[in-house]
């Protein structure tokens, strides 16, 4: 009992994880309190048991195998921080929802486990917190309030639920596919007696992916699952819209960055990463420059932020991991900012569609300059914390003499300065609004708590921009990186400037593609719309073969359903009423066939 | 209703600030390299030094992901019913249901 405890009392998250549970058993007005202190405790928490020594730490015995539930070094403390000051963030931007039961648990034990996650020191421990993510979160998108059936598109309950359930399958599936890598990690340990313990999650691979064992190749897949890898990815851009507006703010910062801190784990140096990183820099730009939906536009530049940190940790050096962990950290802050600011349009005016909105910059000045802060953070002006982040890892491609990832990775600034840093807020606050947008004048500010936490959250978007030493203490490997030099402020400057300046000309000749209704035809046509009709063209085609089978199938039952009716109906053998003499005829008849059976047998 | 990108002096005024803010950077471009040498000596491609390189890598590369993009619009843009679970938002197309 005594270990159990003491157990419980060692794992990071655990606060969370227990707190959700508890959370619908306090008094109403305890609730909101507890929403920020949980986080808060949680964060007190793991700076208490980080400076606890490895050794008291408790190992827990798998048969043959160790288990380390716990691990906590400067790579997962990196995440460790990150994830609860967000979690502090997204608690504060959540307080005015009315308490509904299951969305706030949830989200605080979504919480829980990616920060479970992120100190897993092996990859059983992995899988479980892996797949409790995926449980705990989908809850933030089927919490979000249904309108009536077939009433306003996005709110519609069905159309809810189903993206929740497609949402659970990719991310189970990827937990399962984990499972899948591990147990076939254990089988090869078995059989060749692989060196150290299977179970371990260390680093994993590096190198040439194509040289990799097949247990090796699943669980980069169920990692690359989760990191949103190209093809991989549509389940973010599907679910993240359209989760509640306080919701995908935990969800934007938990999954993806989880992904990344296990790829940086498990596989920095695998040169696969590289150019997977820079197709997924650059395949979102076309989708979020035509998207509508400004949460689907956040959604498709949260995944070409996280290509820039699949590069960092390809390359693998000290300043490329060091820029991806950095990345991480800072881009979960901005993104989040983002994403609060266009919760808080969702909350105010209930749509975060282009051509839905337009002026509200009068009506909610200070969301609109958060949102100002957080978009150039993004696209990485000087002096904020995108700068100084994603410059590592630019750098780092530069220092390895990868040219054309380089340049890839310049090119894709550009695009993120289009969709992020221009198009959010350009669209979002300062649009010349179109035929059905809401009158601004009609629209309130966001609520104080709200201002509260993208305040936070662009204070610190400023912090570590001004002062990036803040970042660099807590990277895993020791700084020695200048990213306020004059070529680079100069040259970033210029990169970004024009290209504002080129969105102005090329508005000026109206060939800047129009806001539309309507939605990206993404990867994911293959299975929601290939998919289903592959297989009823199959049944279409199959008709014959279907029918007849069909057919013989009824005849069979018909056949079988006359013949039993002609035992037990009513004039069947069973069914019909018998005279006593025939009764008694029979019974003799059998006791006369019994006695001369058993004087035969004997 | 008074909206910033309508009005039509502030309009004039936002633009024109970046055309100066544009400048501003050409012009920071060619005396950095006089004013801060030691930087300048440790780039990794000679091309990084010009005074005008990344404000043609920033200009092209975003005129070229726009047109990409109205480029692969036919393919990639569809209706808002195109995924049949899809319900059209008042204002957005025909009721299909």
């Amino acid at each position: 009992m005594i270990d159990l405890l003491a157990f419980l009392a060692g794992l990071p998250g655990i606060v969370l994880v227990l707190g959700a549970f508890l959370l619908p058993a306090l008094p109403v007005g305890l609730r909101k309190v507890a929403m920020v202190a949980l986080p808060a405790l949680s964060y007190a928490h793991l700076l208490r048991i980080q400076d606890a020594p490895p050794s008291q730490r408790v190992l827990v015995l798998f048969g043959e195998f160790e288990l380390v539930p716990v691990r906590i070094d400067a790579l997962a403390m990196v995440w460790g921080h990150v994830f609860h000051i967000v979690a502090i963030l997204g608690a504060i931007y959540a307080l005015h929802v009315a308490f509904r039961g299951w969305e706030q648990a949830a989200a605080l034990s979504y919480a829980g486990t990616a920060i479970g996650a992120v100190f897993a020191g092996d990859l059983a421990t992995l899988f479980v917190y892996w797949e409790a993510t995926a449980i705990t979160s989908v809850f933030l998108i089927w919490s979000r309030e249904g309108g009536r059936i077939g009433e306003e598109g996005d709110r519609d309950p069905r159309l809810l639920y189903r993206v929740g359930m497609r949402y659970l399958l990719v991310q189970v599936a990827s937990g399962v596919i984990l499972l899948a890598g591990v147990l076939l990690r254990l089988a090869d340990h078995r059989a060749f007696g692989t060196d150290g313990d299977p179970l371990y999650f260390g680093h994993l691979f590096e190198g040439d992916l194509s040289s990799a064992p097949l247990a090796t190749l699943l669980i980069f897949l169920a990692f690359g699952i989760k990191a949103a890898f190209p093809f991989l990815h549509p389940w973010l851009q599907d679910a993240y819209p359209r989760g509640t507006h306080t919701g995908t703010v935990f969800l934007s910062a938990f999954t993806t960055k989880m992904a990344i801190y296990a790829l940086a784990r498990g596989f920095a140096g695998t040169d696969a990463l590289i150019w997977l990183g820079v197709v997924m820099t650059l395949f979102p730009i076309p989708f979020a420059v035509l998207e509508n939906d400004l949460r689907k536009v956040l959604s498709y530049s949260l995944n070409n932020q996280l290509g820039f940190m699949c590069v960092g940790i390809g390359i693998g050096t000290e300043l490329a991991i060091n820029g991806a962990a950095a990345h991480a950290f800072a881009h979960i802050l901005y993104k989040s900012l983002l994403f609060m600011s266009m919760g808080a349009v969702m909350y105010r005016v209930g749509t975060c569609r282009a051509t839905q909105l337009g002026g509200l910059y009068r009506k909610m000045p200070w969301t609109a300059a958060f949102c100002v802060i957080g978009a150039a953070s993004i696209a990485g002006f000087p002096l904020l914390s995108g700068f100084v982040s994603k410059s590592m890892t630019i750098s780092a491609a530069a220092e390895e003499h990868l040219t054309w990832v380089f340049l890839g990775l310049l090119v894709a600034s550009a695009g993120v300065m289009e969709h992020s840093g221009i198009k959010i807020p350009a669209e979002g606050f300062f649009g010349p609004g179109h035929g059905d947008s809401p009158d601004p004048d009609t629209v309130e500010e966001a609520p104080r708590n709200m201002l509260v936490a993208m305040g936070i959250a662009a204070f610190f978007c400023i912090a570590l921009g001004v002062y990036p030493e803040l970042l660099w203490s807590i990277l895993p490997y020791p700084v020695d990186y200048h990213a306020y030099t004059a070529p680079h402020v100069v040259g970033q400057l210029q990169l970004l400037l024009f290209a504002a300046l080129a969105w102005l000309v090329l508005k000026k000749f109206k060939l800047y593609p129009q806001e539309t209704p309507g939605q990206g035809a993404d990867i994911d046509v293959v299975y929601r719309k290939l998919a289903p009709a592959a297989w009823s063209a199959t049944l279409w085609a199959g008709r014959p073969t279907w029918s007849s089978l069909l057919g013989a199938g009824r005849w069979l039952i018909r056949g079988s359903v006359a013949v039993f009716y002609g035992w037990t109906g009513p004039r069947g053998m069973f069914g019909r009423s018998w005279t006593v003499g025939a009764v008694s005829r029979w019974i003799v008849f059998g006791l006369g066939f019994f006695l001369l059976f058993l004087f035969l047998w004997r | 209703m008074k909206q910033f990108f309508r009005d039509p002096d502030k309009l004039r005024l936002s633009r024109r600030v970046l055309w100066t803010a544009c400048a501003v950077t050409i012009l920071a471009g060619i005396a950095a390299p006089f004013l801060f040498p030691e930087p300048y000596e440790h780039l990794h491609y000679s091309w990084e030094g010009w005074f005008f390189s990344y404000a043609v890598v920033g200009f092209v590369s975003f005129v070229g992901l726009v047109l990409l993009a109205r480029l692969l619009r036919p393919i990639l843009w569809r209706s808002v019913d195109f995924y049949d679970d899809r319900q059209p938002v008042a204002g957005e197309g025909e009721e299909t249901e």
